[in-house]
């Protein structure tokens, strides 16, 4: 599953930049983090994810999700890939982030690729996969921006 | 020689406590009642939860539906089996802002649903619980409780056996025998000779858990069914008196239970394929012990006595909405078969109302009208009173326990022993 957007950060682009690539200042920015720690370019962050009301089980809407981060830094900005598990499956992620100059300062593109482990795939029976990874996805890329802006990019 | 059963009016599948309370509300109506189950009454996921007696304030907000259910239920079973029903009390504990900003919602949500509650002072909460981590931010008090459910479950399967059911142990049902758009019987492999087993039926009632798909398929009724794993780790020792509960939108481990001698923290989420083998991995454990240590910083350091784990099932079933099939419970009469009601979902809180509802759909099968008697039906108390009907070479191990060093923990033993020999005592009716 594909899902691409962007947004805009009143900061110059080396700026920009530079948060994107520092794993200490982004692992923080994810959305109810659990716990983190970061050794260089990579991290393990446990965060909650809210998988939403569409799921009928109510112990099945909010789970913790265990996942080792890795950054590599990229011509335009940097690539991050997640290898994680939440709920008993396994989740993939590959996110691009790429810094452009903006009319507010920068707009950072973003690209992220997800696949889902065999148990998360089966649950698209009972519910919108797609919608809810969509808006898991969404709701990640609104937490880094919501930091970026709270902590001004140095 | 009495003459061997060969139909009976409502066959049950499943001695979890959905199926045994369905059994005995059945009985009460005066219908005739065989329940199947394929290992020992209360061994499958009745048997796996965590002990609470939801006061329904898990649910206020994410559930206000089941959150109504769980709160009356809760009253029912403690006024009908207050024997098997610990009145611990619960505390909502708030630990963080994040915490506290879910308090308005909740304490809402509670009003709403009519549960009682009051905030509880931090420094009376510490005399209390003197394990609470000591930060906390907020303190509510609710009306959980801790349940003993194999002793409700044997009481439960006591009357209903009183009130002339058959319960049979060890009988797995393999086989649903269709005629035409009915079921007429089914086949049963009779785990104790290994022989299979056939009874002739009215109407059937699939209390089989998260292997009802797996008998509704018999039947030709398609489910699709995906499991979700709950995991507990019992501790050394007993932190806790009254159930603490994290104060915020259900989730991983924010449940610490007092339970005998020891404090049980859970639970979980986790997807698996098999209800049969869930696997509980070391980091479910961390999971669970991360976060029940922020509840009560001591079970960081705290010796894990052992896991186990229970399993909910998510299931789709053509002409039932997946949330209200699952938002608590749903007992659905199908068109075809049409003397088949399939139960699903359901916590161990609600399973006298999806008794009830269950058998409401199979006497409406049968065309009986009478109504439900088990909210006001006083289940049998004390199995060690009822030693006495107990098989002779039982009847000195049963009475042995009473007064004695074990006798609490003995109650299940005497259950155990007394459904061992009425289910023997169901084979002999059934002519097997």
């Amino acid at each position: 599953m594909k899902y691409s957007g962007s947004f805009a950060v009143s900061a110059p682009v080396e700026r920009v930049v530079a948060f994107v690539r520092d794993l200490e200042k982004v692992a923080p920015c994810i959305p109810d983090v659990v716990s983190y720690t970061v050794n260089g370019d990579e991290a393990r962050v446990k965060f909650r994810v809210e998988l939403g009301d569409e799921v009928p089980i109510a112990e099945l809407r909010r789970v913790t999700a265990d996942s080792q981060l890795k950054v590599t830094p990229t011509e335009a900005g940097a690539k991050y890939s997640m290898k994680g598990r939440a709920a008993g499956s396994g989740v993939e992620v590959s996110l691009d982030l790429s810094v452009k100059p903006g009319d507010a300062g920068s707009t950072v593109q973003w690209v992220a690729e997800v696949s889902l482990g065999r148990l998360f795939g089966m649950m698209a029976k009972f519910v919108d996969i797609d919608a809810m990874v969509k808006r898991i996805a969404q709701d990640t890329i609104d937490g880094i921006v919501k930091c970026m802006g709270s902590q001004r990019p140095t | 020689m009495t003459e061997a059963i060969r139909q009976v009016d409502v066959a049950i599948i499943g001695g979890g406590i959905n199926g045994l309370f369905t059994a005995l509300d059945l009985s009460l109506r005066g219908i005739g009642v065989a329940l199947f189950e394929r290992g020992s009454v209360g061994s499958g996921a009745s048997d796996r939860m965590h002990g609470l007696l939801h006061s329904g304030a898990r649910y206020a907000v994410s559930d206000p539906k089941a959150a109504v259910e769980c709160a009356q239920e809760n009253e029912t079973l403690s006024r009908i089996a207050p024997q098997a029903v610990e009145d611990t009390g619960g505390l909502f504990v708030a630990i963080d802002r994040e915490d506290l900003e879910y308090a308005d919602p909740f304490l809402k949500g509670l009003e709403r649903a009519g549960i009682r509650h009051e905030e509880v002072d931090l420094a009376q909460a510490l005399k209390a619980e003197p394990f609470l981590n000591p930060n906390a931010k907020l303190v509510v008090g609710v009306p959980d409780k801790v349940v003993r459910a194999r002793e409700l479950m044997g009481s439960v399967a006591i009357a209903a056996h009183r009130e002339g059911a058959l319960i049979v142990q060890d009988a797995e049902v393999v086989g649903v025998d269709l005629s035409g758009a009915v079921v007429s019987g089914l086949t049963i492999k009779d785990r104790v000779d290994g022989g299979l087993k056939k009874v002739g039926v009215r109407a059937v009632v699939n209390a089989a858990g998260p292997w009802a798909p797996h008998v509704a398929a018999m039947a030709g009724v398609k489910v699709e069914v995906m499991a979700t794993m709950g995991v507990m780790v019992v501790y050394d020792r007993l932190f806790n008196h009254a159930v603490i509960n994290r104060l915020r939108p259900p989730s991983d481990g924010d449940i610490v239970l007092p339970y005998g001698g020891h404090s049980i923290a859970g639970t979980t989420a986790v997807l698996t394929d098999d209800p049969d083998q869930p696997e509980i991995s070391q980091d479910d454990v961390d999971l669970i012990n991360g976060e029940a240590s922020a509840l009560i910083p001591a079970i960081a350091k705290a010796r894990v006595l052992r896991s186990y784990a229970s399993v909910r099932p998510l299931i789709r079933m053509e002409g039932v909405d997946t949330r209200e099939a699952t938002r608590d419970f749903a007992v659905i009469r199908h068109e075809t078969p049409s003397n088949a009601v399939t139960v699903i979902g359901g916590k161990f809180t609600t399973g006298r109302l999806v008794g009830e509802r269950a058998a409401d759909a199979a006497a409406q099968v049968l065309g009986s009208n009478k109504g439900s008697r088990t909210k006001g039906y006083e289940l049998p108390g004390d199995p060690y009173e009822l030693a006495g009907e107990a098989y002779p070479y039982l009847r000195s191990s049963v009475s042995s326990l009473v007064d004695a060093l074990d006798t609490e923990y003995g109650r299940v033993a005497a259950y155990l022993a007394l459904l061992a020999e009425y289910s023997r005592e169901g084979r002999e009716r059934l002519g097997w």
